[in-house]
């Protein structure tokens, strides 16, 4: 990795870190949301400012730059899908570094198998490192209502905070994400005119390699290097795009078909688990399907090509397809890198291939790039039959979003707030309304006028048109105690689960440290590379 | 951006209600069940406390034309209630004088509205207004 | 901003290649909403019908479901008084390999096989399941009024 090879783009880089390194920078300095900072301890800030640097890591780890390439893709989507991603980043770039994972190919909108190799070479030079996108589309349609209430709570005010720093990261973030596609058109001119090439420009020969054949992903209908994950189950393809998008569904009540289930004779239905609707602990969360065959526990498998560029490989602009005949280059683009680059290769051959043969020794597993070129040819054999969720090489959507478990957690805390709110916002307005008792005949006209509104909420309105025996006001009690309790055990489980969940975390962070320390070192390596 | 169209997003609105995800303090749903067209809508608001409102249930209708959300709601109170932005004859809820109606946004929604309206009963110009005997209607 | 690929080349397929009894086309001004209308099965009782529907897909589509509703009036176990459609495809099984086109078919074939154990509108999946011959009546004669 590392390759940049220019004195230019790196001090153009140092604004970003450079396309070299991993984006540890901060993104935009002193802007942390500052939240009620009256009776938040010294811990809690720091958790809060570990949860605003993750933000930014998050965020420009989702930038794509030329500069960091795996065998012709790269380590950030082309965001074809626009919303919000929540895929771990960091994940995903080691699985793609390790090659267990496609890289982020740039996809081709349409491919013919007639084109001549000059006409899928225009299509290829045409495209962008990412989909071109514009400030409109920053546009936040969210409103909160919590925003409109009388008073606003600590959570409301902190999702404010937490919205305009999201804000401000996305506008940062598509700022560096439209300098660094502008440095790759200016490069790839730069090299176009025959000034001097770039290491990190693919070659046409590698360009001709991966997009020859392109396949069309099922999911997005967009075309791609054939190259492409496979289902475990049903050995279909898909991008990594696409299987980046997936992920559980929102935590939900077993068997709950819902959406929809309101009608008045609801309530009267006799349920699976009666008196239980809402109940907290009812909430599960399932491991994503196979989109194909609805298999459970989706997961692919990747057979990384036979060559190896960019990260742990030669430099993309090296690439030559032994294969192939040379005077086939007679689109003129392509003749014109040739002579830009066999320009470049004539000065400074010998000294760039050490290079990255010495990467290549600093990366696990890499066998010599050349000999793995020379091999050439003859694509992985293709699987049939379906492999276990278990089986190695296996990458299931779990393992790029591992937060479904807090996801779940919080969803069950959520709900059993709620249940817990409304139980005691229905017991004190009983209570309340005992103690008024001789208002009841008016309130009971005002709102048998809201009935209907109140109906579909069997909340206040109804719960005040009647007074309390003694009996109903002990049991009112007892529940609430109940509820407390609940809510008692429930914390502890969360506590628990949230034990788990950062130890998973630290696993992680482990294991992704390991790879830091081997990209450091390539890098460093790299950077003592002619220019 | 692509616009979520009225209905779909009437929907979403509807949902909510029903399943009372929304703001305790107010509520809101269709006068008629059967109401396809998804145009005329019950809500009631809960009287801010620490207020001549507090304890008091007001009731009103929406009507959400063909043109919501691009364009506001109609705003009706049925419940009697004194507040500069209600008209005193008909008890509509007067755009001018009410600022959410004024500058109305396609992410507004009717919860908004009424959280909106609560906000106004609560205010310090409006809290200590004298209202009218309770149960009385426009 | 531009309509992805995906939602260009179905949208492509629905008018060049469309399915029988099915037609979806989209507004001019919003191009991920749909105006859909679907025939009514054979030997069902909305045989002869031809009922509107309005389709939309939101930002996330294809990862999630298409939005889908009735507009005409139908008497039917899982459609609600609004139109709503009970679904397994449009909910928690929808897939991101199912297109306009599988979601349409669904939906048709939900009206050849109604599923009053699965309800959606309780009072018609009662009626269905006491009084089968007058729920296929009453679902014949909602078509003839309001399905032409």
């Amino acid at each position: 990795m590392g390759n940049t090879p220019t004195k230019e783009t790196r001090s153009n880089a140092s604004s970003f870190g450079g396309p070299g390194s991993l984006s540890r920078d901060i993104l935009i300095g002193g802007t942390e949301p500052t939240v009620g900072s009256a009776g938040i301890t010294r811990k809690k800030r720091e958790k809060e400012k570990e949860r605003l640097r993750r933000k930014e890591e998050h965020v420009c780890n989702l930038i794509v730059r030329y500069g960091e390439n795996v065998d012709g893709g790269f380590l950030a989507p082309y965001s074809n899908y626009k919303y919000t991603l929540s895929y771990k980043t960091q994940v995903v770039r080691d699985l793609i570094i390790e090659r267990r994972l496609a890289p982020f190919y740039t996809p081709l909108e349409s491919y013919d198998e007639d084109w001549t190799d000059g006409q899928l070479l225009k299509q290829l030079k045409k495209l962008s490192l990412h989909i071109p996108c514009t400030s409109i589309e920053l546009q936040d349609d969210e409103e909160d209502p919590d925003e409109h209430k009388i008073y606003q709570s600590v959570n409301s005010l902190r999702r404010k905070d937490n919205k305009l720093f999201k804000k401000k990261l996305k506008i940062r973030a598509l700022q560096l994400q439209n300098e660094a596609d502008e440095r790759y058109v200016r490069d790839k001119k730069t090299q176009g005119s025959g000034i001097r090439t770039f290491a990190d420009i693919p070659s046409d020969d590698l360009l001709l390699k991966l997009y020859r054949g392109a396949q069309e992903c099922p999911i997005c209908f967009l075309y791609y290097p054939k190259n492409m994950n496979l289902t475990r189950c049903c050995v279909q393809p898909i991008c990594t795009e696409c299987f980046v998008q997936m992920k559980r569904l929102e935590p939900h009540i077993p068997h709950d078909e819902s959406g929809g289930h309101h009608d008045d004779e609801r309530e009267t239905e006799v349920d699976a688990n009666p008196g239980s609707e809402g109940d907290s602990d009812d909430l599960i969360s399932e491991p994503v399907k196979c989109p194909f065959c609805a298999m459970p526990e989706f997961g692919v498998i990747y057979s990384a090509p036979d060559f190896k560029t960019g990260i742990g490989g030669t430099p993309p602009s090296e690439y030559r397809d032994s294969s192939k005949p040379i005077e086939e280059e007679k689109d003129e683009d392509s003749s014109s890198t040739k002579i830009a680059s066999s320009l470049h290769d004539s000065t400074k051959p010998s000294r760039i291939l050490s290079v990255y043969k010495g990467d290549a020794q600093h990366s696990r597993s890499f066998s010599s790039a050349s000999q793995r070129q020379s091999e050439n040819g003859t694509p992985v054999k293709k699987r049939r039959g379906s492999l276990p969720p278990t089986a190695p090489g296996v990458i299931s959507i779990d393992d790029i979003q591992p937060d479904w478990e807090q996801r779940l957690l919080n969803a069950r805390s959520k709900s059993a707030r709620r249940s817990a709110a409304a139980t005691a916002l229905h017991a004190s307005s009983l209570i309340v309304e005992d103690s008024r008792h001789s208002n009841i005949s008016n309130q009971e006209r005002s709102s048998s006028v809201s009935n209907r509104a109140g109906d579909y909420r069997g909340g206040f309105s109804k719960a005040r048109s009647r007074t309390l025996s003694r009996q109903e006001q002990v049991e009112i009690e007892q529940k609430m105690v109940e509820e407390a309790l609940r809510l008692s055990l429930l914390d502890e489980e969360e506590r628990k689960l949230k034990q788990k969940v950062q130890q998973k975390e630290q696993e992680r962070e482990t294991e992704h440290n390991k790879i830091q320390t081997d990209l450091e070192v390539q890098r460093r390596a790299s950077s003592s590379s002619p220019r | 951006m692509f616009k979520v169209p009225r209905n779909f997003k009437l929907l979403e609105e509807l949902e909510k209600g029903e399943k009372g995800l929304g703001a305790e303090s107010c509520s809101y749903g269709l006068s008629d069940p059967d109401d396809m067209t998804l145009t005329h809508w019950n809500a009631t608001i809960l009287g801010p406390p620490n207020s001549t409102h507090e304890n008091r249930i007001y009731s009103l209708t929406i009507e959400c034309g063909p043109t919501y959300p691009d364009t506001p709601p109609l705003v009706k109170f049925i419940s009697k209630i004194n507040l500069p932005c209600v008209d005193q004859s008909c008890g509509r809820v007067k755009p001018d004088n009410f600022p959410i109606l004024r500058n109305w946004k396609r992410s507004y929604s009717m919860e908004i509205l009424l959280l909106e309206l609560r906000k106004e009963m609560a205010s310090s110009l409006n809290r200590k207004l004298s209202q009218p005997e309770e149960g009385e209607t426009f | 901003m531009s309509l992805p690929k995906r939602i260009v080349r179905e949208t492509e397929r629905l008018i060049s290649d469309p399915v029988p009894g099915i037609t979806a086309v989209p507004h001019s001004d919003n191009m991920r909403y749909f105006n859909v209308t679907i025939e009514g099965p054979e030997s069902s009782p909305y045989e002869n019908g031809k009922f509107k529907l309005e389709l939309f897909l939101p930002d996330e589509y294809p990862m999630v479901a298409p939005k889908v509703r009735f507009l005409t009036k139908i008497y039917h176990p899982n459609i609600d008084r609004l139109g709503r459609i009970c679904l397994d495809v449009l909910k928690n099984n929808w897939s991101p390999a199912l297109q306009i086109r599988t979601i349409l078919l669904s939906v048709q074939a939900l009206l050849s096989s109604p599923n009053p154990d699965d309800p959606l509108a309780n009072e018609v999946a009662e009626e269905w399941k006491n009084d089968n011959v007058h729920a296929i009546a009453t679902a014949r004669e909602w078509t003839h009024q309001y399905a032409n």
